[in-house]
């Protein structure tokens, strides 16, 4: 009896190990997957913006990453962020508009306002550079309106226009992910606010807002990585003036001088930007949990 | 504290008439329930009442104040939902404080109303709670706490107990009833549990598709209901058709004789001659006679019938009882042991038998 109770228990702890292992089985082909496609080319471009062009370790391209396209990082992150900044709270108030209110108009908006997201970047370059030319559309308009003068118009070649741009490209996509957060929201959520007393804008700020930071923030983080990496659209609104974006001054590199050192270095500074708003999404959203204060 | 005023209130999603015409005249400092059936409009009239619905036709009034256009933030309404709805990014006391910062409160007296209404429902200490760190009935107090700290003209609750197990919803009933007198404000109270409405109204309005069909006190709900419909979903009845045959205007009787030739002696209230009516009896008014010695009152109908099912709830037996062509339902105590077939005596007193005009 008692050798054959202890035989089952060895079974058993057997059986244990073979439990542990064998999830860690299934998840190896999707681990060798990633590692090959993503861990391998990313390490591989980290390991040769530290390479000269004779093959030996230094800091020569980082260097003079810094001394030619210092203020072109600076131009990215500010493009970025006010972009991402004006486009989250066109955002928030179109989602908060088709959230609170009904009625034909809505239907028609929340159908028209997903266009944008289907149109590539190219083609919004493209769309771009005649809508915001010095005699194009919208300086006509704005002429014919009587704010400027046709002889004098904007210039929008530059951040300005570039803002513009990724707003009318993005805020669409955030508007998609953060209304569907505003659309989980039980209308009594809305409701009690009210009775309270809250009007809508109070409503918005106070419940809509932060009871959806998780859906706000995944798509503040998407259109921002999006916007710092995108080549398409500077390229084509400023191309190489100065100053421009570091994917711009990536892609001349390697086109012009075939300078892969420089390129990656500045790869990982792109790579770098992205990185503090990952690590500030993870602080806030994940780790907090999305309720807490 | 004023009453509330409901005029002609109509209100359609589509095809669908949710609310037809509703008026009603709640007290100053009454609780008044709105009984009925699930999809009956009871939702949609406190959400009209509340402002979260523009209604298609009619007047809200609360006191000599037209409150129709009034936004709901401006009417001074507190609300009870079903979920509770309290925000979950929020401290019960930032819950409750939410409102009372809107309207500018100073900042001193926030904590101190906060702390009073807390303890009004007897949650004081889990100010720094969060709503998911409460039990079900607890959310359910701060729910209502959040709705009476801003000192609310009218109180409205929308099924409040629905998410409760039985017991603490029992408990809740009276705990409400006794909150809503103590602070004499006026309430309005959606229910489809015609106990819980029984328990604390001081007026029941039962609705049916969008109608109120009959108004009154508890006990006028339950003993007189005067239709069909307030009668089958207020307690059970049983319904028997017929015809008045006469009329015995010194006693105040009537006879009325069904179909099959059963005569029915019952109060004669308004009837006339000829009039086609409906008795409604409860089965608990029906008393089973075996022994044929049994003393009868001289106002009490007795009839024959034939026991068809028997049903043993735990606390009464729910005989159906085969009389000439209908079938009545009759509750006894469990020490009653008749079987199928059996032949039994029916006593009904003739005033507790309820008419009810057949079209309604
Ligand atoms: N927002 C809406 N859109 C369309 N129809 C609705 C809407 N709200 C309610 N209705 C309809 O109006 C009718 C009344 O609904 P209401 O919610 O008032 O019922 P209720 O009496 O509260 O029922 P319950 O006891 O199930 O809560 C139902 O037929 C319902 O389908
Ligand atoms: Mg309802």
């Amino acid at each position: 009896m008692a050798v054959a109770k202890s035989d089952a228990s060895l079974q058993d702890k057997k059986g244990e190990r073979l439990a542990w292992a064998f999830p860690l089985a299934l998840l190896l082909p999707a681990t060798a997957l990633m590692l090959v496609l993503y861990a391998w080319p990313f390490v591989s471009s980290v390991y040769r913006s530290f390479l000269a062009k004779g093959g030996e370790l230094t800091l020569a391209n980082y260097q003079k990453a810094f001394e030619l396209y210092f203020r072109d990082v600076v131009f990215s992150l500010e493009v970025a962020i006010l972009s991402t900044i004006v486009a989250a709270i066109l955002s928030i108030t179109l989602s908060a508009y088709v959230r609170l209110s009904s009625g034909r108009l809505v239907k028609l908006i929340s159908l028209l306002y997903r266009l944008p997201i289907f149109i590539p970047f190219v083609v919004v370059g493209q769309m771009m550079r005649t809508f915001l030319a010095p005699h194009g559309l919208l300086n006509i308009f704005l002429a014919q309106v009587g704010v400027i003068d046709l002889n004098a118009p904007l210039q929008l070649f530059n951040m300005q226009g570039l803002v513009l741009s990724f707003v009318w490209k993005q805020a669409p996509f955030m508007t998609l992910i953060i209304l569907g957060g505003f659309q989980m929201i039980d209308d009594a959520f809305v409701e009690a606010a009210r009775s309270v007393g809250a009007n809508i804008l109070q409503v918005i700020l106070r419940v809509l807002v932060p009871m959806n930071r998780a859906s706000i923030s995944v798509a503040i983080i998407l259109a921002f990585t999006s916007t710092v990496g995108t080549f398409t659209l500077p390229f084509m609104l400023i191309g190489g003036k100065i100053p421009t974006t570091v994917t711009v001054d990536i892609a001349h590199r390697v086109t012009y001088f075939g300078d892969w050192g420089v390129a990656n270095a500045l790869g990982v500074l792109m790579y770098l930007m992205v990185l503090i708003m990952a690590i500030y999404y993870l602080r806030y959203s994940v780790k907090k949990g999305i309720y807490e204060a | 504290m004023p009453g509330l005023h409901l005029v002609g209130l109509l209100k359609r999603f589509g095809k669908t008439t949710a609310v037809n015409k509703v008026n009603l005249e709640i007290e100053d400092g009454e609780i008044m329930t709105l009984l009925g059936p699930s999809g009956c409009g009871k939702t949609t009239t406190l959400r009209c009442i509340a402002g979260f619905l523009i209604p298609d036709e009619g007047e809200i009034y609360l006191g000599d104040q037209s409150m129709t256009d009034l936004p709901p933030e401006k009417r001074g309404i507190g609300f009870v939902f079903q979920n509770y709805a309290l925000w979950p990014h929020m401290t019960v006391f930032d819950n409750l404080s939410f409102g009372l910062r809107l309207r500018r409160v100073p900042r001193s007296k926030i904590k101190s109303r906060v702390d009073e209404t807390l303890a009004l429902v007897r949650l004081s200490g889990f100010a720094e709670r969060y709503p998911r760190q409460l039990s079900g009935g607890q959310q359910q107090r701060i729910a209502l706490a959040r709705a009476l700290v801003i000192q609310p003209r009218v109180l409205l609750l929308d099924e409040p107990l629905s998410n409760l197990d039985a017991q603490l919803r029992e408990e809740m009933r009276f705990e409400i009833r006794e909150l809503q007198k103590n602070l004499g404000i006026t309430a309005v109270y959606v229910t489809h549990d015609q106990a819980e409405a029984l328990v604390l109204s001081d007026r029941i309005a039962v609705m049916n598709n969008g109608i109120i069909t009959q108004i009154g006190t508890p006990e006028q709900i339950y003993n007189q209901p005067n239709n069909r419909f307030v009668a089958g979903f207020i307690g059970l009845s049983s319904f028997v058709d017929g015809i008045v045959t006469g009329l015995d205007t010194a006693r105040a009787y009537a006879t009325v004789t069904t179909s099959d030739e059963v005569a029915i002696r019952v109060p004669a209230g308004s009837m006339a001659l000829n009039q086609e009516v409906t008795l409604a009896i409860r089965p608990e008014h029906i008393t089973l006679i075996s022994d044929t010695s049994a003393e009868v009152p001289p106002d009490a109908n007795l009839l024959e019938g034939e026991v068809i099912r028997i049903a043993y709830l735990g606390d009464v037996i729910d005989y159906r009882i085969q009389v000439g062509g209908w079938t009545l339902r009759v509750h006894t105590d469990t020490d009653t042991h008749l079987r199928p077939k059996d032949k039994v005596q029916l006593m009904i007193p003739a005033e507790r038998i309820n008419l009810i005009s057949p079209d309604l």
